[in-house]
């Protein structure tokens, strides 16, 4: 095939050449060939072997239209493959046709070469190739699916596409009945069609492992052979065929499942997860038990289902049952395994299908199932929902019984609870508070709120409390408030469990270092670094004597510690502290915690000062699908918007400033939903929002980003601290690469300043931001200040700049030539080129450095040699995706300058890229 | 309920998601329709693609699943469809040669001749694929015309550009797969 393998920007030089060429008469056209410039010589031919084509197509008949299609005799219907037994499909031979859905057929295939002899199903997906990608979809997919090996799941072997283009999926073929006919025709008893949906479930379990969700559990996917073994099938082909992705999938594509077996969130469109195949496997559990389908007694409408599906309470298993016998042993705990499966709201299944499994298991071993004790409290918190008021009440009794005070009223409650169970309902509480967040209430984040200003009253209104409960109690509601970005109330909440415990349980006492543990994020939100610092100091040698008991304090507070040496610019000691709480939250909480998801982002973000761009990246990747994975039911939970946000800038530094881009604007959505516009979360993402908008060249919208930063920032820390100068600096940055340089001296002064005061002239961030006022000075033309002010940042000749000396040299450099002193300018930005390039990659900087080498080469009047680095620039800019923007217009205004070739008084115009 | 005028939206913005869900839509429709145009006239039909999507639209509008100022982003979308609907023609007309199963076959002059029609219109569906990651505007320029049989000055509305632009594109284009097909 001829050169369609350029790539994207030889093809942009090539059609821009077209342009201009055919534009011109026939007859100048061999002469401008000629005449093209040294860079787009290897292109000559190309054109003149294309031009070659034009007189034949200019005169009309090729391709003027589709030719004739000849219908043939037979009625070709829409669903017809035109395949006979005997035909080869890629490398497969296909035998006899197996079922012709409305997607596509299956047919029995073998592989033609002989290689292994193995009957497949050869499924041919119809239609759906045009959409979007199939081919791209299917080389990413095919690793994961074929990775999924599994007794129970039919073997996606083989996925590709023929060469006429049709794709096809090459499954392992199974000979079986689907489930329930199975369980029917041999009239199973309760005990095997409880046994035959274990095999359903560790099936299931171990696709969710490989973070595959089915989605598409139902009867006629699920095969039994004759030796009474399951077969899934069709795993992940929902996904590969893009029905129904993850996130947000369309009331059209739902209304292609069968709304049967349809989970309520699948039907609503709204995002996707483990808990969809629980629903599912619960139906199917349903049907297997029952011999009918939850909701068949409202009608066979494909909307009235639905509206079932959604809205209506579903009858108990023991209810729909037909035959006595059979509602005598599904009643009770059968009831509640199958209703627990099938609730409405994800949240409150079972939360994987392992703990579905885990019930089933312990009913067939006559154990206690704790689906029955959570209907208990399901009905108890339905109640509490209902009344507001009524949750302090709640909160109280807990209160009463964890500290065993027996007070008269609470008496005939307690008497209800058994003795034994008073750990369990300690812990009920630990849950219900530590895990409100707005997100699990479906966006109750008011009410959750005030439900912690209520609980919190009511330890008040407790002084009897025993201080060690009391404490615990302040710590979890303070701890909430944190995490629901409350940081006023935290501090207030986590201020006075401080005082109490330091008062009444001493310092070495758990709950006191967890109390102040905790108060370390608010010092940091607080800007109150001098604090945290001394706490720190006390905290991390007590927190690591005391061992696995406060492993999760520990993770904490280093998780603490490596945000602030991040904003001091210690990146080193930030990458051990990162390091050393990812080592403790693994070792002692487990891969799958939350403190572990966090360290993990933590150390990610380090990385990102600390090592090149491909490391920091592949950290970043790791930690934002871990917390992906730890939070798959709850897609906009802090800690995923979190590691969106470290993703996207790892991407932009990359090089990926397009998609780094998108992922923080996403992030900085979210943010908003979650928590409010105006929410510290947001404030603090649209920071690095707003310089990679700057960076892409977006200046509009990085004003605008900083702006708002500035403007939530200012609400919540002093003007002195460090996360305001920080906004500052960032706004100033903004409008500087908008070139707006008046309005951005101010902010970049009053940063620099801040910066100065709370951390040392020395420090690494503080001469970040003076190579930022810097340039502002110069471009302004304050050449003596900028002079004054870059001198003492340059490193040494001779000496390896570190990377704010070479951000200082690339700055001194622009004033130089600003300041009228070329040939100072180019050494200076030669040896800032030099910098970048053998350290961490940072190809837009190049870009600048480059930039400024060919405007300095073009002050002193050696245009030619200018124009390389021009071009490099250019080229640069390209790839990064910029979009315009006056670093952009510098290089083209640069590259313009540079051709200008005067010859007899005319400018010859030299075919401009682009 | 404008739910096709939601999909036609996301679609343009990229949701590759809502891209498939429309695709579902219209493909059974458009191909209906083509089936239904071949069967009433007599073997040989130029297929009057520009009419198709034409009518396709009418269709959906009637019943209200799209408004009529959806009808320039529709085409964008008709376009593509009508693509799959040819080629999927043409991948059978070649399968019914391959398979040569007697009795479907008449002995006709143009039959013999052999599927250059069908191999066609096969090599300008491979080199849009190659094509659309390199010029994504000249294989949609290639898509509205070629395969769906629009106008110059309805596919300079449906992309926003000039006539103009539309021309020199389409002759840009046809320069390459000539070079491609041959």
């Amino acid at each position: 095939m001829l050169g369609l393998e350029t790539d994207r920007d030889d093809w942009r030089t090539l059609s821009g050449l077209l342009d201009q060429v055919l534009d011109l008469p026939a007859e100048d056209r061999s002469a401008w060939i000629e005449r093209l410039p040294l860079q787009y010589a290897h292109l000559r031919n190309r054109i003149r072997s294309l031009l070659a084509a034009a007189d034949a197509i200019a005169g009309g008949g090729f391709l003027h239209t589709i030719p004739k299609v000849d219908s043939g005799m037979t009625p070709i219907a829409a669903d017809e493959d035109g395949l006979q037994p005997g035909d080869l499909v890629g490398p497969y031979r296909v035998i006899r046709k197996l079922a012709d859905g409305g997607m596509g057929a299956v047919w029995l295939a073998e592989r033609a070469d002989g290689l292994v002899n193995r009957p497949v199903a050869l499924k041919l997906p119809r239609g759906a190739w045009l959409g979007a990608a199939l081919a791209e979809r299917m080389a990413e997919e095919r690793e994961i699916l074929a990775a999924l090996n599994h007794p129970h799941i039919a073997r996606l072997y083989d996925a590709g596409v023929a060469s006429d283009g049709q794709p096809y999926l090459a499954l392992e073929y199974v000979a079986g009945q689907p489930i329930d006919e199975f369980v029917t025709s041999r009239a199973l008893s309760i005990r095997d069609r409880l046994q035959l949906f274990l095999q359903v479930t560790r099936a299931v379990s171990h696709a969710h492992a490989h973070l595959i969700v089915h989605r598409d559990l139902k009867p006629s996917n699920i095969l039994v052979t004759d030796e009474g073994e399951v077969k899934l099938l069709d795993f992940g082909i929902a996904k590969l065929l893009g029905e129904g992705r993850e996130g947000g999938s369309v009331t059209q594509t739902a209304r292609l499942l069968t709304p049967d077996y349809a989970s309520p969130e699948q039907i609503a469109g709204d995002a996707l997860g483990v808990a969809t195949d629980v629903y599912s496997g619960g139906v199917l559990l349903f049907e297997l038990l029952t011999g009918v389908r939850p909701y068949a007694a409202c009608g066979s409408s494909r909307v009235a289902l639905q509206q079932a599906v959604l809205t209506l309470e579903p009858p108990r298993p023991s209810e729909a049952a037909t035959r006595a016998p059979v509602r005598r042993l599904l009643r009770g705990d059968l009831d509640c395994i199958v209703g627990k499966a099938i609730r409405k709201r994800p949240d409150e299944r079972y939360a994987t299908i392992d703990a579905f499994a885990g019930d089933i298991e312990r009913y067939l071993q006559n154990r206690p199932v704790l689906a029955r004790q959570d209907s208990k409290w399901y009905r108890l918190s339905k109640g509490v929902v209902r009344h507001r008021i009524a949750v302090a009440a709640i909160v109280a009794v807990f209160v009463a019984i964890a500290a065993g005070a027996a007070l008269a009223t609470w008496q005939a409650r307690v008497a209800l609870i058994e003795k034994d169970r008073a750990e369990e309902v300690r812990n009920f509480l630990v849950t219900l508070l530590k895990d409100t967040s707005p997100y699990s209430g479906g966006g109750r984040a008011l009410s959750a709120l005030d439900w912690l200003k209520q609980a919190r009253r009511r330890i008040d209104q407790r002084p009897d409390l025993r201080p060690e409960l009391r404490v615990e109690l302040l710590n979890l509601v303070g701890a909430s408030l944190v995490n629901m970005q409350d940081t006023a109330g935290a501090d207030e909440v986590l201020s006075q469990a401080v005082a109490e415990a330091a008062q009444h349980l001493g310092n070495a006492h758990h709950q006191t270092l967890r109390a102040r543990v905790l108060m370390l994020s608010v010092h940091r939100f607080r800007g109150r670094t001098a604090e945290m610092r001394a706490e720190l100091a006390q905290l991390l040698p007590a927190l690591r004597a005391a061992g696995r008991p406060l492993s999760e304090d520990l993770a904490i507070a280093l998780k603490n510690h490596a945000h602030l040496e991040i904003d001091e610019g210690h990146y080193h000691e930030a990458e051990r502290a990162a390091q050393e709480a990812v080592d403790v939250s693994r070792r002692e909480l487990g891969e799958h915690h939350p403190e572990t998801v966090a360290a993990l982002l933590i150390r990610a973000y380090a990385y990102q000062f600390s090592r090149d761009a491909g490391e920091a990246l592949a950290a970043a990747v790791n930690a934002y699908d871990a917390a992906r994975v730890v939070y798959r039911d709850a897609p906009r939970h802090p800690r995923t918007i979190e590691g969106r946000l470290v993703y996207g800038r790892a991407l932009g530094d990359a090089g990926e400033l397009t998609i780094g881009v998108q992922q923080l604007t996403q992030a900085v959505r979210d943010a908003a939903e979650v928590f409010g516009g105006s929410s510290r979360m947001v404030g603090f993402f649209s920071i690095p929002l707003a310089d990679f908008q700057a960076e892409t060249g977006l200046v509009e919208d990085a004003i605008e980003s900083s702006r708002n930063a500035l403007a939530i920032i200012a609400q919540h820390t002093r003007p002195t601290s460090f996360r305001y100068a920080a906004a500052l600096r960032q706004r100033g940055v903004a409008l500087l690469a908008a070139r707006r340089t008046e309005e951005a001296l101010p902010d970049l002064t009053a940063a620099r300043e801040t910066l100065r005061h709370t951390l040392s002239a020395s420090n690494s961030v503080t001469r970040w931001f003076e190579a930022d006022l810097g340039l502002a000075l110069a471009r302004a033309g304050h050449h003596h200040q900028a002079e004054a002010l870059l001198e003492p940042l340059l490193p040494a000749d001779g000496a390896a700049p570190n990377p704010s000396e070479s951000k200082a040299l690339y700055v001194a450099g622009v004033q130089k030539r600003l300041a009228g002193h070329p040939a100072e300018a180019l050494r200076l930005q030669r040896r800032a080129l030099a910098a970048i390039d053998s350290g961490r990659s940072g190809e837009l900087r190049r870009m600048r450095v480059l930039t400024e080498i060919g405007l300095a080469l073009l002050d002193l009047e050696r245009p030619n040699e200018a124009i390389t680095p021009l071009e490099q620039a250019l080229t640069i800019s390209t790839q990064s995706q910029l979009r315009g923007g006056p670093d952009r217009d510098d290089i083209l205004n640069g590259l313009s300058r540079a051709r200008y070739v005067p010859d007899r008084g005319r400018t010859v115009a030299v075919p401009a890229v682009q | 309920m404008c739910s096709l005028t939601q999909l036609i939206h996301r679609a343009q913005l990229g949701d590759a998601e809502a891209a498939d869900a429309l695709y579902a839509s219209t493909y059974p429709d458009l191909c209906r329709l083509a089936r239904v145009r071949l069967r009433a006239c007599s073997r040989h039909t130029l297929l009057d693609t520009g009419a198709l999507v034409h009518e396709s639209f009418v269709r959906f509008a009637e019943s209200n699943q799209l408004r009529l100022e959806d009808r320039t982003h529709f085409m964008r979308w008709a376009s593509r469809v009508m693509r799959s609907v040819i080629v999927d023609f043409a991948r059978r007309r070649l399968a019914v040669r391959r398979g040569g199963g007697a009795a479907r076959v008449t002995f006709d002059v143009e039959l013999a001749a052999g599927p250059e029609g069908a191999l066609e219109i096969l090599g300008v569906h491979h080199a849009l694929g190659q094509m659309a990651t390199i010029d994504p505007r000249l294989t949609q320029v290639v898509e509205m015309r070629y395969f769906a049989g629009l106008t110059e000055p309805e596919i300079a509305q449906a992309l926003g550009v000039t006539e103009r632009t539309v021309r020199r594109d389409w002759f840009k284009a046809r320069l390459i797969l000539r070079q491609a097909l041959a």
